[in-house]
Formats: C-alpha cells, sequence, structure tokens
C-alpha cells in the first residue's frame, strides 16, 4: 500500500477491489457454467472423462478475462489464439450467434487435435467481447487415427486443419462445413457430436456472459477487467521482484522425433536484470521431421506456467499473465516450427519446456520448486473394428508418470501434475466399450528417483488385444533420458512400451504405429519423477513405509541408500531400532 | 407412542426437537456434543423436552460418520481385489485438486488403506459377467490368516465387474468370514453396485471402515435409550430416509452427511405446504454452507459426492457443502485484497466476539460490528457476543493494515463471503440447468437469515422463507421423514434391446429385494410405495440423466413405458444441454428403485402467545446493497404471530438467529410461523 495516498482514496480502493473479486466470481461461473455443458454433452473420452479441454471468456480487444479451470496448457495459449482470430476475420465482420471454428498451429493454435471455437458476444448489436472453448478432438482424419502415431512427417497427414471459419452461422450450422468434416473423419458421430457440444458450450457462454452484464453494467465490468489485469501483473511483478540478477539456465532432452533417434536439446535461459525478465528459447533445436514440434501458444502456455507456479499462484491467470516477460524464439525451431511442421505430439516438447523452466527458476528460488516430474505425455490409441458389428473403435487413452519430489514431501504417486490435467479412463469403461482386455493398472515400484524426498512412482497399464488387427499408435518419450533429480536427489526411472511382455518380450518404440493380434499384450509404462534433496537424508521411517508398501524393493535401496541403511531398515521394520 | 423425537448430532451441537403427536405441538432444545458419550447428549437433550418416561419414537442422524473420516479416526482395514489391480485405490482418476492446479503441494488425500494392506487375489470376470480367471480360493484364505493376524478390523471386497456377476465377491466373503469371524466385510456388489471400479472401491473402503464404529454406536444407543422410554429408534440415510438401527450399522457409508439431508427434505415438505415446488435451500452454520435443491416438491438427489476428497457413491439427497459459515476467517493477502480462508474459527475458539480466545476476524464478527446481529445473540438461551474484543480483531487483521475504518473493513469481508456463496449457489443450481430467479431461496442455520435476503438479492431471487426453529431445522426434519429403502442394478443395454416385461421383471425383482431387506430388518412394511427410475443416456456418452415417470410400481408396467422413458430423456436433454438427437440410440444404464414408507405432514406449530409483537431498540444496521448502515427496528421473533408484517429495513431476533430484512423487502410471518421475506422493490 503506497503511504501518501489519502484514508479516503484507500477506502474506496478497497471497495473497488472487493468488487473486483465479486464481479469475478460471476464471470468465472460463466466459464464454468460453459465447461460443464461441454463436457456433459460431449461423445468422445477425451472429453467427457479426460476434460482436456478449457474455456475463457474475452473482452472486446481478445484479452483473457476468466477461464475454467481444466488444463493449463489451453489456457495460457489462447491470446496468442485470439489475436490471430481477430486479424483472421478483421474485415469479415462476424454476427450474433457465429461460431468460428479453428484449429492451425502455426496461426496461434496448439495441435490439431485442441479445436478452438470463438463466438462474438453483442450486446444490442455492439460487440462486447468473446467466449472461446478448446476441447481435444479424437479424430480428425489423417494418415492415422486420432492423430496420435508418432513418425508423421507434416501437418497435412495429422488430420484437418481448420483456418478460422465459420462453423456456424447466426447460430445456424454450417451444413457444407459439417459434411465436408463429416466426410473425413473416422468416426463421424463422435467427431460431429463433440464439435455440437462445443459450439454448444460457446451458446451458453454467451447467454450467461449478457447476464452479467445485465446485472453488473458493461462499464463495471470493463473497470473490473482492467483491476483484474492489473492486480495479476502486479503480483507477478512482486514475484519478480523476489529473483536475483543475472542469468539462469534449465536444460532438458527429448528423447527423438519419432522419425530419426536424434535426441532434441531444450535450453532455456533466464535473463533477469531489474524489472526486466527475458525468457530466451533461441538455442532450443532446430524444427525437427517428426511430429514433437511445438508450436508458439504452447511453448508460451509452458514458459508462463513455470513463471506463475515460481512467482504467485494464486493469481487470476488473465491476460495480466502474457505482459510480464519476454520470450524469445527462433522461427524454424522445435519451439516456435513453421508450415508444414507435424505438431500432435507437441506436449512431450512443451512440458520439457516448462521443466527446463522451472529449473532455471529453481536456481533463483533455492528450496521454493519442486523436483522435474516426468515431462511427457504417453497417449496411445487402440484402433479397429468391432468383431461382432464391424463398426470402428477408437480407444484413446492418455498417461502421465510420476511427479517430482517436493521441498518437504514426497511426490504424490501417479498422480498428474503441471500443465497436464487430466482423468484416466476407467479400466471398466475400456472393456465395456472396446474389444481390449486390461490386465493390470499399477504403480511402478523403484521408479521414483531417490532423495530425502522420493520422486513420486509412475503406472503400468497392460492391455490385451481381443480381435485382430488392432492399430496400436503413439506417441510417449522420456523413455531414453530419465528425469534428473534437485538438489541431490536421485534420477526418475524411463518409461517404456513393450510388446507381449510375458513371452517374446519386444521393446516398440515411443512413438509409432503397429499392427496388433489377437491375444497380443502391449505394456505400457511410464518414468517415474526425480528427487529432492541427498538420498542419505531421507527419514528411516519414510524409507521402511515405501519397503512395506512395495514402493521400493530391498535391490533399490541397497543401491540408491546403501546396504548399511537397508539392514538399518530391515531392522527397524523388525522392531529392532529406533528413530535416530 | 405420545411423542416423536428428532435428534441431529452436529459437531458443535446436539440438537433435540420433539413432536406431540397428540396436539402438534413442538419443542426444541441444543445441548453441547459430547464427543465421548453422544448418547449421553441425546439423553440431556430429551430431559428438557419430554416428560420421563415418556414413550417416543426416536428418529436420528449423526455427524459421526462424516466426522471419523474428517478426522481420519477410522480402524485397521484391507482391500481385497483382482490381480493387476490393487492402485487403482491410489491411481484414482489422477486427477489433482482444483485447488492445486497452480500449487504443486496441493494433492488429493492419501488412499484411506495403505498398499501393504491392498491385496491381490487371482479371479477375472469381463464386461458381460463371464469368468475369465477361476477364483484362486487358497489364495483368499492364505491371504484373510494373514490379515487376520495383522489386526485388521475390516475388509472391503471390490471385483473388476463384481457389480455384474458377484460369485467372485460373494465366494471371497464366505472365505474371510470363515478366516476372520470377528471382522466387518463391505462387498462393492452390495454397496454400491455400478460400472467405474475407482469410485465403486472407494465407496466400499468407506462402507467397510465405518462398520466397526457404527454398528455397536446404533446398538448402544437402542440399548441406553431403550431404558429411557424409547421404544423405537430410527436412523437417517444420506436418501433421505430412515432405517432400522441395525440396517443403518450394516450400510454406514449411508449415513454420511445424513443430518443435512433432513434439513433439505423437511424445506421440499414445508415447500408443498406453501404451495411452493421449487425451492433452493441453504444451510448456514458456523462452518460451512450446505446448499440443496428442491424442484417438484421433492429434494434433488445425486448418486454420487465426495467426503474428505474421496468419491462416495450412493443415492443421497443432494446437498453441495461449502466452506463458508459464521466462523470462516477473513484476512489481507500480500497485495492488499480482502480474502475469506476456507478455514473457520469453529466454535472452539470461535469467533473474536464469542470471546473465547480467537484473535482472527470472522463473519460472525463482521455481523455483530455492523449492526446485524445484537450483542445478546440468539435472545433467550442465547449467549452474549462481546462487540470490542469483534472490532479489536477487525481492527488488528483488516482495518489497519489497509489503512481504513473498522466499518469499511467488516462490509468489504461481508461483501467477499456473499459472492462468493452465490456464486457456490449459482454454481449448484446451474449444474442442474435451474434458473434460481423465480425460486423462493430456504434459509436456515444459525448464520443463514442473518444473510438470506442478500444473497437472494444477489442472485436474482425475490422470496426468501425463514423457517420456525431455523437454528434446529434439520432436527425438525427428522420428525418427518419416512422409511426407505433404495436399491439399484445396472442395466447398459441399448433400450431398443428390451421389452416392457424385462424391465417389470426386473424392476419386481428390486422392488421384492428391498422390502425383503426392511422387513428383515424389523421394520413395519405395511403402507410402503415403490418408485423407480431408469438412468438413461445417448449411446456413447458416459455420463446420464435420471429419468422417472413419476408412476409408482404397482406390479407390471404399461407396453408403452420405454416409448415413454425416450420421449422424457429427449425432453430432459434438450432442458438439461441445449440439444437433442432423436436418431441415436437410447441406452438405458441403470435402474433403481425406492421403496419408500410415509411422510409426515410438515407440523402447524401452536401460535405465539397472546400479545402485541415486541419491540428492541432500534438499531443503525449496515446492508449490503445498500452500502452503509441505516436505523433499523429490532423485533422480537418469538411475539410475531400469524399475519404481522414489516417493511425493510429490519431486523428479527430470536429462535437461534437473527434475520435481516434489507429496504425493499418485506417480512411477513404465516401460519407455520415462518418468517417469509419479498422483495417489494429497489432499496
Amino acid at each position: 500500500m503506497a503511504k501518501s495516498k489519502s484514508k479516503a482514496q484507500t477506502a474506496s480502493d478497497v471497495r473497488a477491489r472487493v468488487q473486483s473479486q465479486v464481479v469475478r466470481y460471476a464471470l468465472e461461473l460463466v466459464a464454468e457454467d460453459m465447461a460443464v455443458t461441454l463436457m456433459r454433452t460431449a461423445r468422445s473420452t477425451v472429453i467427457k472423462e479426460v476434460q482436456d479441454l478449457s474455456c475463457a471468456l474475452f473482452d472486446r480487444d481478445g484479452r483473457v478475462i476468466v477461464q475454467s479451470s481444466h488444463a493449463p496448457m489451453l489456457l495460457a495459449g489462447s491470446t496468442l489464439t485470439m489475436r490471430e482470430a481477430l486479424d483472421a476475420v478483421a474485415g469479415r465482420p462476424l454476427e450474433a450467434g457465429d461460431v468460428i471454428i479453428a484449429n492451425d498451429p502455426f496461426r496461434g493454435g496448439q495441435h490439431l487435435m485442441d479445436v478452438m471455437m470463438i463466438s462474438p458476444v453483442y450486446l444490442q448489436g455492439d460487440l462486447i467481447g468473446y467466449v472461446g472453448a478448446v476441447a481435444h478432438h479424437s479424430d480428425l482424419g489423417g494418415a492415422s487415427p486420432g492423430g496420435v502415431a508418432g513418425g508423421l512427417r507434416d501437418i497435412f497427414s495429422e488430420g484437418l486443419c481448420f483456418p478460422f471459419v465459420k462453423l456456424y452461422h447466426a447460430g445456424i450450422e454450417n451444413r457444407d462445413l459439417f459434411a465436408m468434416i463429416e466426410n473425413n473423419v473416422r468416426a463421424p458421430h463422435k467427431t460431429l457430436g463433440d464439435l455440437r457440444a462445443q459450439a454448444a458450450a460457446c451458446l451458453t457462454g454467451i447467454r450467461r456472459f449478457l447476464e452479467v452484464v445485465d446485472r453488473f453494467g458493461l462499464e463495471t465490468i470493463a473497470d473490473v477487467n482492467e483491476m483484474l489485469i492489473a492486480e495479476t501483473e502486479t503480483r507477478l511483478k512482486a514475484g519478480i521482484a523476489r529473483l536475483p540478477d543475472g542469468v539462469f539456465v534449465g536444460e532438458d532432452t527429448v528423447d527423438d522425433d519419432g522419425v530419426s533417434d536424434r535426441p532434441i536439446p531444450i535450453r532455456v535461459k533466464v535473463e533477469k536484470q531489474g524489472e526486466r525478465v527475458v525468457v530466451d528459447l533461441t538455442e532450443c533445436g532446430d524444427q525437427v521431421e517428426g511430429n514433437v514440434n511445438c508450436p508458439l501458444a504452447t511453448t508460451l502456455a509452458a514458459v508462463q506456467y513455470g513463471f506463475v507456479v515460481a512467482l504467485d499462484k494464486h493469481v487470476c491467470p488473465n491476460h495480466g499473465c502474457f505482459n510480464i516477460i519476454e520470450v524469445k524464439t527462433r522461427k524454424g525451431s522445435v519451439v516456435d516450427p513453421e508450415r508444414p511442421a507435424a505438431t500432435a505430439a507437441r506436449t512431450n516438447v512443451s512440458l520439457k519446456i516448462q521443466e527446463a523452466t522451472l529449473m532455471a527458476l529453481a536456481r533463483m528460488l533455492p528450496g521454493e520448486i519442486m523436483a522435474p516430474s516426468h515431462a511427457q505425455i504417453s497417449h496411445v490409441a487402440f484402433v479397429g473394428a468391432e468383431p461382432e458389428t464391424g463398426r470402428a473403435f477408437i480407444y484413446n487413452d492418455i498417461f502421465g508418470g510420476g511427479a517430482g519430489a517436493r521441498p518437504a514431501k514426497d511426490g504424490r504417486d501417479a498422480q498428474d501434475t503441471h500443465l497436464a490435467r487430466f482423468m484416466n479412463t476407467p479400466t471398466e469403461m475400456i472393456e465395456h466399450e472396446y474389444p481390449v482386455r486390461v490386465r493390470c493398472y499399477e504403480l511402478v515400484p523403484d521408479s521414483g528417483g531417490a532423495g530425502t524426498y522420493r520422486g513420486a512412482l509412475g503406472v503400468a497399464r497392460e492391455v490385451k488385444a481381443l480381435t485382430d488387427k488392432v492399430v496400436f499408435s503413439r506417441y510417449g518419450d522420456r523413455q531414453k533420458f530419465p528425469v534428473k533429480g534437485a538438489d541431490g536427489g536421485g534420477e526418475g526411472r524411463p518409461g517404456r512400451f513393450v510388446l507381449n511382455p510375458d513371452g517374446e518380450a519386444r521393446a516398440l518404440k515411443s512413438k509409432g504405429v503397429d499392427e496388433l493380434r489377437r491375444g497380443d499384450v502391449v505394456r505400457i509404462v511410464t518414468p517415474g519423477g526425480g528427487g529432492y534433496g541427498p538420498p542419505s537424508e531421507r527419514r528411516i521411517e519414510l524409507l521402511a513405509d515405501d519397503l512395506m508398501n512395495e514402493k521400493v524393493t530391498e535391490a533399490h535401496i541397497a543401491a540408491e541408500y546403501g546396504e548399511r541403511m537397508l539392514d538399518r531398515v530391515k531392522a527397524w521394520l523388525a522392531g529392532g531400532i529406533a528413530a535416530e | 407412542m405420545s411423542g416423536r423425537l428428532g435428534v441431529d448430532i452436529g459437531g458443535t451441537f446436539t440438537d433435540v426437537v420433539r413432536l406431540d403427536l397428540a396436539t402438534g405441538a413442538l419443542l426444541s432444545a441444543k445441548v453441547a456434543t459430547d464427543y465421548a458419550d453422544p448418547v449421553g447428549g441425546i439423553v440431556a437433550g430429551k430431559k428438557q423436552v419430554s416428560a420421563e418416561r415418556e414413550a417416543e419414537a426416536l428418529h436420528h442422524a449423526t455427524t459421526l460418520a462424516t466426522n471419523a473420516i474428517l478426522e481420519g479416526k477410522l480402524p485397521k482395514g484391507a482391500l481385497l481385489t483382482t490381480k493387476g489391480f490393487r492402485d487403482v485405490l491410489d491411481i484414482g482418476r489422477i486427477q489433482r485438486p482444483v485447488e492445486g492446479i497452480y500449487d504443486f503441494n496441493i494433492d488429493n488425500p492419501e488412499p484411506l488403506i495403505p498398499r501393504a494392506l491392498r491385496r491381490e487375489v487371482a479371479e477375472r470376470v469381463n464386461a458381460r459377467g463371464d469368468v475369465v480367471t477361476p477364483l484362486d480360493e487358497d489364495a483368499v484364505r492364505a491371504v484373510a490368516r494373514d490379515l487376520a493376524q495383522q489386526g485388521v478390523k475390516s475388509v472391503a471386497i471390490c471385483c473388476l465387474f463384481g457389480f455384474v456377476n458377484p460369485e467372485h465377491e460373494r465366494r471371497i466373503a464366505e472365505i474371510v468370514a470363515s478366516e476372520m469371524p470377528d471382522a466387518e466385510i463391505s462387498l462393492s456388489s452390495t454397496v454400491s453396485p455400478e460400472i467405474r471400479e475407482f469410485e465403486r472401491a472407494s465407496t466400499t473402503v468407506i462402507d467397510a471402515l465405518l462398520k466397526p464404529i457404527l454398528l455397536p454406536y446404533v446398538s448402544r444407543l437402542e440399548e441406553r435409550l431403550g431404558g429411557d422410554g424409547v421404544e423405537q429408534v430410527r436412523i437417517m440415510l444420506a436418501s433421505g430416509g430412515l432405517t432400522a438401527p441395525a440396517l443403518a450399522g450394516g450400510q454406514p457409508a449411508a449415513m454420511v452427511n445424513s443430518g443435512p439431508a433432513a434439513g433439505v427434505l423437511a424445506a421440499a415438505n414445508l415447500g408443498r405446504q406453501m404451495d411452493l415446488d421449487d425451492l433452493v435451500t441453504i444451510d448456514m452454520g458456523g462452518t460451512s454452507l450446505d446448499i440443496g435443491v428442491i424442484e417438484g416438491g421433492r429434494p434433488v438427489h445425486k448418486y454420487e459426492g465426495k467426503i474428505a476428497g474421496y468419491p462416495l457413491r450412493l443415492p443421497m439427497i443432494d446437498v453441495a457443502a461449502v466452506a463458508a459459515g459464521g466462523g470462516s476467517i477473513a484476512f489481507v493477502d500480500r497485495v492488499g485484497y480482502i480474502q475469506v480462508a476456507r478455514e473457520s474459527a469453529g466454535s472452539d475458539p470461535g469467533p473474536a466476539c464469542y470471546g473465547r480466545g480467537g484473535e482472527k476476524p470472522t463473519i460472525t464478527d463482521a455481523d455483530l460490528i455492523l449492526g446485524r446481529l445484537g450483542e445478546s445473540f440468539g435472545g433467550e438461551g442465547g449467549f452474549q457476543l462481546d462487540r470490542c474484543a469483534a472490532e479489536a480483531a477487525m481492527r488488528a487483521e483488516i482495518a489497519k493494515p489497509l489503512e481504513i475504518g473498522v466499518d469499511d473493513a467488516a462490509a468489504g469481508v461481508l461483501d467477499i463471503i456473499q459472492a462468493r456463496m452465490a456464486k457456490a449457489i449459482s454454481a449448484n443450481t446451474l449444474e442442474k440447468g435451474l434458473d434460481v430467479r423465480g425460486m423462493p431461496l430456504v434459509v436456515y442455520g444459525g448464520a443463514g437469515p442473518t444473510h438470506g435476503a442478500e444473497l437472494a438479492e444477489a442472485m436474482g431471487m425475490s422470496r426468501v422463507v425463514i423457517p420456525y426453529l431455523a437454528g434446529n431445522f434439520s432436527a425438525v426434519g427428522l420428525l418427518l421423514c419416512p422409511l426407505r429403502r433404495d436399491i439399484s442394478r445396472m442395466v447398459l443395454k441399448p433400450i431398443d434391446e428390451l421389452e416392457a416385461v424385462d424391465l417389470a421383471f426386473q424392476i419386481g425383482a428390486l422392488d421384492r429385494e428391498a422390502r425383503a431387506m426392511l422387513d428383515a430388518g424389523g421394520t413395519d412394511t405395511a403402507d410402503l410405495t415403490t418408485g423407480w427410475i431408469a438412468h438413461m443416456r445417448y449411446a456413447g456418452q458416459s455420463y446420464d440423466l435420471p429419468v422417472d415417470l413419476g408412476e409408482p410400481w404397482r406390479g407390471s408396467l404399461a407396453p408403452d413405458v420405454l416409448d415413454k422413458l425416450i420421449a422424457r430423456f429427449h425432453d430432459l436433454h434438450q432442458r438439461r444441454y441445449a440439444y437433442r438427437i432423436e436418431a441415436e440410440t437410447v441406452e438405458l444404464v441403470q435402474l433403481r428403485v425406492s421403496v419408500v414408507g410415509s411422510e409426515r405432514d410438515y407440523p402447524l406449530p401452536a401460535a405465539a402467545d397472546e400479545g402485541d409483537a415486541r419491540q428492541g431498540e432500534k438499531r443503525a444496521v449496515y446492508f449490503t446493497a445498500h452500502g452503509g448502515r441505516l436505523e433499523a427496528d429490532v423485533w422480537d421473533r418469538r411475539t410475531l404471530r400469524d399475519g404481522w408484517r414489516v417493511d425493510g429495513p429490519a431486523l428479527i431476533e430470536g429462535e437461534g438467529s437473527s434475520a435481516l430484512v434489507p429496504p425493499g423487502w418485506r417480512a411477513e410471518t404465516d401460519k407455520w410461523r415462518n418468517l417469509v421475506m419479498t422483495r417489494t422493490g429497489e432499496a
């Protein structure tokens, strides 16, 4: 608080701030209502169960006002998407009830599967803002079902790319466009159902946005918007003031692009001088042939997320997040690729950017940031025909892995982390809908990095095909370079995909497409998180607890914590010694 | 029997209400909850409202089950499950809580049963119910012996697709029972026979862990109260009905959050008497705001909730709890914004004005500072509030850091908490596709009446009902509750593959099963009616909608019942989600049957004593919509008779709460001794 302000001024400041909170709650409710509508009406698992979606309100300049609390990865990129959208529709006036569809990775999009819809909000003929909904679609055509396969080499093979066109015109479906989509996707009933659900979310958003405007008045909403953006900026700037000046680097490595075996370096250089922070990504690897290229919107989201987490986790995630740091990228690099780069598996780069950002920030804020996490998403699809009906099926699944250990506690096993926020698919839902059998779904012992605090364990799921000609396409990562530990903590164990683990086991590439025969089993193993602090300082009761619960084996304790420690843990469990 | 007692044991108070079955007279008492001897509190409360040795029936709800989970005071339990799936309880649905999006220290709760006590046995059933791998009975026996040796008190059994074919679960239970004769056992196929293994396992585990606590509790309750004239004890379930103590103890997960359910049921009942069919209810106490919805005169049910972050999938009256109550603590965050924490000061130390050492300003303190509460709160039987202590706390924590006045600080706190409550109430009703604006708001709980009208205004609602005995309203609800038994079965088939006779066969079987259970529990099954609903969805959706044709089961179904279900489903889908697809295949996911006894009508209480409405000293009261203080009349609620009315600004105190009538609102009393407030115009 500035001491020079008079008390009267301060009291009215406080009132305005109180009001900004009141209006914020009302606006957030609109975004949540959009998300509820989308989730509950969609057809495909990735939206309904996995909740890979996000909804937002924008002001008339396209700045984010509020967003629904789902996937942070989709949240942060939306400002860039809106800027592109406004350029695209400039001179082509939008009408009330129009719904624009877009997913172009080179014009503010994420990857093709993340389809954005935007609708203008009019009040008595005046444009007052926009509503937007992004959702992951399970299939948009292309060379490989679900857009999931690794090894694809250009955007054209990945599916349909919508260049900011009208899916709805004045509230009426664009039937030509719907027919075009229907003719180009594998499971039209799902894709079209999801598109309609997403449009319904936008229409709900418009209605509720206008109700809030009616209640508080347009002027108040505009004032509050400025305040909320300023508040976020103020809070993040206060966080920046705590950072030391200097250059700090975080590095990580992507296994490969699925075409060649060459690793891809990710290097995040944070340069801080006074109030200015420049995040330099120009030393990241070149754009690659495979589909792991990370579009700019996603890259920015990854960097911004790291700063919000480190600087002030309680900010309202609005436009204010976009102004506080400068991000430098190099066109034609893996973090700012150019057409026609393939981008479907971009999360395996974006999560590395986010981890490298946090690593750099950890050097600036010692003791405050958690150890690195698995930083990959294993997205798999099993595609084939149902044996009885012949109808096509697509079983999509997403796997996280082990989170890093926290400065004062272990990583929470097998939960989502950071940019990725989603839900898994229950085994019973999978088997009810698709001709596969899930043989196990379990934690992977010893996969978390050793340390004073242990990295979280990864998970494994085994899926058996119950019919012939099931195409197993996937992209994963972190199968060659393990997750690093922090402050002396140990590495997490890499993941792997194995065909027929009980028979003639064969390792499968992290990114690729294979055809399974009836009876084939695929074992999907995801990596564990990094440990925090030296293993020698881990409390014996925590190790004993891990051993008793079979989260670690005796061999792992002996190797990472020493034979002597293993003897002490065993004695402890036998009731032989007390804690030191 | 001459009287009926409603007893609601809450975290702070045990509320006892007595209805004289001959005269209809209502008496109420509030005693402090005794954690060491909760039944002792019931006996003490009963003394205040009923004559000794009077033959009574006692209807009971308790927060014992809820608190045991919240406080983690549960016995040692184990989970037996299909080989390969013991970590389902740990992995859950993977998604971290929404509060943890940007805060990496916030986690989902650890599983209630540690990995070492989650044991796998070889067995497998597929989605159709066929046995793919036979049960390894020797393995089960070995595991059970080991668990017995480890002192395990209860065992949850949850096999994949156990809800389709429960044979393996049943056989495991037999073996466990023979090896561990003292252990309690819960089967997922009985507790929550529905698809999705994590939610089913979570519910089954909660049920198993509560049994060793609640089975002895209900038998002690019957024993002790039996010696005190209570002839019949009935236990409240979250589904909105009563059951025999032994049945309740045998399905304790259904007792979680049963007290708030009784309040919503009472509101629905009162609403029907008043010809109000669609209502929103709020119960605001010291720590939480409980939100309920009534549609068509009946409470809305939901079929999955959470307790302390753990999924609990059972039929329950939909009550959403939000961390906002009179004890919620206000603070200034590091960039100078007033915030209200999720934490509550509770009852000890409680708000600063309780004078029990609380130094943090709370909502109750803000209300007191701004004249919205009197210093002698709740009238007779209430207690003295310390205004100086409230002001000192508000000054130190809010006003001074922000360099503003104490009144401005308190006003800011109220604006924030009310906005948050309004958001929570709206979110809850929006999810159900409801527009609250035409609906009345029923307000109860100690802190509710102070905020009811202002909250209603913030949500565009224009009518508020504050019932008689608003401070003991859930206990009043217990007086009215019917007997009830819920039972369900998964169907998971396209509806065109079904015929009306299939449906009738299944409903009939469920009906017989439910009645047999009530009968076995020793309850009178004479005047029961059976309702049924079908959960339906479009093929490929994974959420479904409960479709109720509103026709009680009478032993058969008309041939066109499937067409009617389909038509109703399309309508419901349209209403809830703004679209329908007539051409799409409709699936029948699940059938639910509820066997319900008769509900007693909300009683007409005796009128206030003869004499004029009593008025206290005028007071300067702060109203949020007005943004300042206004001179207001203060009335004693106990003296108000049917037809009395007043225009705001006014305050009506008594019966454990203080009702605020803002400018632009009118309050009147009716024959149920409700305070009914209506918006009459702009403030």
